[in-house]
């Protein structure tokens, strides 16, 4: 690729390994629980119980949304949020933004639950939104695997440096081991040399490396534009520009019509809207965002996903009170530019979930790659240095990490799965991956076998993931029949791909043994791959 | 569509990969193997990158992220195949890339050959006349002649 001279190679694979050890445990962390939440959607429907359900905005909503703002304190008339839960419920959120806790804007006001069919009133929640979008038992899990993904579960805005900073730390990475390996290109297709030596190991982890560093990069840095949006970019931009003030920033970016009349005017009928943006977008919107309902500088924004062949989605706005539409709004600003486009593409880029399921798959099988390179990476790491007794507390660690951090993932779903129907497993969940964690931790700090404290690992995996289906059919159901009846494949879909991962991970060397025929029958497995 | 779109252009590519992956030279021989004719080497690198070129040209922005990220994980489960299986799905993929450049080239030879019939048979359009050249005067050789018959004698 690039000539460097010799030691400004060897400086490169030192900086190169060393960001990638100092790192390894923290990156697996954050790019595996990524690549399962990729699925987070679905996970979230299998976690719940819950029957298939259809999009609550196919039924009428502008008589519910009317009534329940009638009896609204209007200050939280300043934004409506209306949108159609997993469970098909019509949740219409009406809120302003105040400061939170910790000094950040944040959205509060009350989060209604409807059914979409009679209106009837399932819940009704009032506080910040960080906290009502919490209350629910049944997504525990799911907002368990994202916060861990998104935040590392650290609270406030370190949480979000953390991960960005980890983003950075893998996009230097990976071009810090592009330009140390000279014949990149050249090496693309040459396999790992048999035999099991030092150099099997650097021909495993350059490979995979080479092969999927487009998309680690692409997914680090989108991840990282995220992270640090959110923790820095937003307060700082409005410090400079905004003298502090984060809401006035946020309008004046994302292009919000400035606050004109206020005088009370009568909102057009919102089916109406919902029905004339579903024939110009193709689709039904996702959701609806309504600023200052109620008056007549009043504007409805409908979202929706990404029509066949695009990746991003469209929102379309329309004027509140008269309903007129007023033309596609870009996500930033108020005309289409080079900036929202770029901003528009950080999604589905980051995310995969722009073409559904087979999107969704591709985002997975990325992210397991970049799972084996960290490790393959560490594992090459630690062979070089077998001989020093100081390492050898790392590579039990990482061993234990390796296997472990899933482990504990299963387990958490597992408490999920009994607690929830006694209502706690908001508690549960979190607490028994801790719990699980740093059992797990320490039964690999203890053993000094790791090879075989790894295959123990291996199996208790396998194990854990097989008897999820059937913990979860004994505990909150469905079965695959009822699920398949009533339209929720999630159930049926995300049994059997536990299954089938369990199995693979028992039988694995086996399964091994097929592909690759050693001299001996005998497959040697690293730890922790 | 989308779907169908992304699976039919994986399709294509991966089979040029396969080809590409297993008669590569460096791996043979860091495998000990011996070289392989690379014969379809130019078939097999259109197939690879014709697909995504056609997915950007007709805008499937993403059917186009789509085909590069299963070419990534693809051509990385390939790279990483044992001998073994590479050898056996070398021998199908060279056995298909044989059969898809037989009909390649039978595809273009058939349409060359129906192009020159059907401009054979269209009549001859007349050219616009040229504007003619005033007549070179010819040389006076007369003289010549003279004198090489003086240089016979």
């Amino acid at each position: 690729m690039i000539a460097l001279g010799q030691s400004k190679t060897k400086r490169l694979v030192s900086l190169h390994g060393w960001s990638g050890v100092i790192m390894a445990a923290l990156l697996y962390v954050v790019v595996l629980s990524g690549t399962i939440v990729v699925f987070g959607h679905e996970i979230g429907t299998w976690s719940r119980g819950a029957p298939g359900a259809g999009n609550a905005l196919e039924h009428p909503i502008d008589h519910a949304v009317r009534s329940h703002a009638r009896a609204l304190d209007p200050a939280y008339l300043d934004d409506v949020t209306i949108s159609s839960t997993d469970r098909g419920h019509l949740s219409i959120f009406y809120h302003t933004h105040a400061k939170d806790q910790n000094g950040q804007i944040a959205d509060k006001g009350v989060r209604i639950l409807l059914d979409p069919v009679t209106d009837a009133v399932i819940s009704r929640d009032e506080g910040f939104s960080r906290e009502i979008f919490r209350r629910d038992p049944a997504s525990a899990l799911e907002r368990f695997l994202i916060d861990l993904h998104i935040r590392l579960h650290i609270p406030g805005f370190l949480g979000l440096l953390a991960t960005g900073l980890l983003g950075l730390w893998m996009m230097i990475s990976g071009v810090s081991g592009l330009l140390a390996h000279r014949h990149a290109i050249r090496d693309l297709f040459v396999p790992e040399r048999p035999g099991a030596r030092l150099v099997s190991a650097r021909d495993r982890h350059v490979l995979a490396g080479t092969w999927s560093l487009i998309f680690a990069i692409l997914v680090a840095f989108t991840g990282a534009f995220f992270s640090f949006a959110g923790s820095i970019g937003i307060p700082l931009m409005a410090t400079v520009a905004f003298g502090g003030d984060q809401q006035a920033m946020v309008e004046a970016v994302i292009g919000f019509p400035a606050a004109g009349d206020s005088t009370p005017a009568t909102m057009a009928s919102l089916d109406y809207i919902i029905r004339d943006a579903a024939e110009r977008a193709g689709s039904l919107p996702g959701s609806l965002v309504i600023t200052h309902y109620g008056q007549a500088d009043a504007t409805v924004l409908t979202r929706h996903g990404p029509a066949p062949g695009a990746l991003t989605g469209v929102s379309l706005l329309y004027d509140g009170p008269t309903r007129a539409y007023e033309g596609i709004k870009p996500f930033l600003g108020t005309v289409p530019s080079a900036g929202d486009t770029a901003v528009g593409l950080m999604a589905p880029l980051h995310f995969g979930h722009f073409a559904g399921f087979l999107s969704k798959i591709l985002w997975v099988a990325l992210g397991a790659a970049m799972c084996f390179v960290i490790l393959s990476g560490t594992s090459l790491w630690l062979k070089r240095r077998a001989e020093q007794p100081g390492w050898l507390v790392f590579h039990r660690f990482i061993s234990a990490v390796a296997y472990g951090f899933p482990i504990a993932m299963v387990a958490c779903a597992y408490a999920h799965l009994i607690s929830l129907p006694f209502g706690t497993s908001l508690w549960w969940t979190p607490a028994v991956f801790i719990f699980a964690s740093i059992l797990l931790l320490g039964y690999g700090a203890i053993r000094p076998d790791v090879l075989g404290t790894a295959i123990r690992m291996r199996h208790m995996l396998g194990l854990g993931l097989m008897g999820l289906p059937l913990c979860r059919l004994l505990t909150i159901g469905p079965s695959w029949a009822e699920g398949v009846a009533t339209g929720a494949t999630a159930q049926p879909v995300i049994d059997i791909t536990l299954l089938a991962m369990g199995a693979a991970l028992v039988w694995w060397p086996h399964v091994l043994a097929f592909f690759r025929r050693e001299k001996d029958g005998l497959v040697v497995l690293e730890p922790a791959e | 569509m989308t779907a169908l779109i992304t699976l039919l252009t994986v399709a294509i590519s991966t089979a040029g990969l396969v080809h590409l992956t297993f008669t590569n030279p460096k791996r043979l021989r860091s495998l000990k193997r011996p070289p392989i004719e690379r014969r379809y080497a130019r078939l097999a690198r259109a197939a690879v990158w014709t697909p995504g070129l056609l997915l950007a040209v007709m805008g499937e922005t993403a059917a186009l992220v789509m085909w590069l990220a299963a070419l990534t994980t693809i051509g990385w489960a390939l790279a990483a195949a044992p001998v073994t299986t590479g050898a056996a799905m070398q021998s199908i993929a060279a056995a298909q890339l044989r059969r898809a450049g037989d009909a390649a080239f039978g595809v273009v030879w058939s349409l060359g050959r129906a192009l020159s019939a059907l401009t054979a048979r269209l009549p001859r359009l007349p050219l616009p006349s040229l504007p003619q050249r005033a007549a070179v005067a010819t040389p006076d050789t007369t003289r010549i002649e003279t004198l090489e018959q003086r240089v016979a004698e």
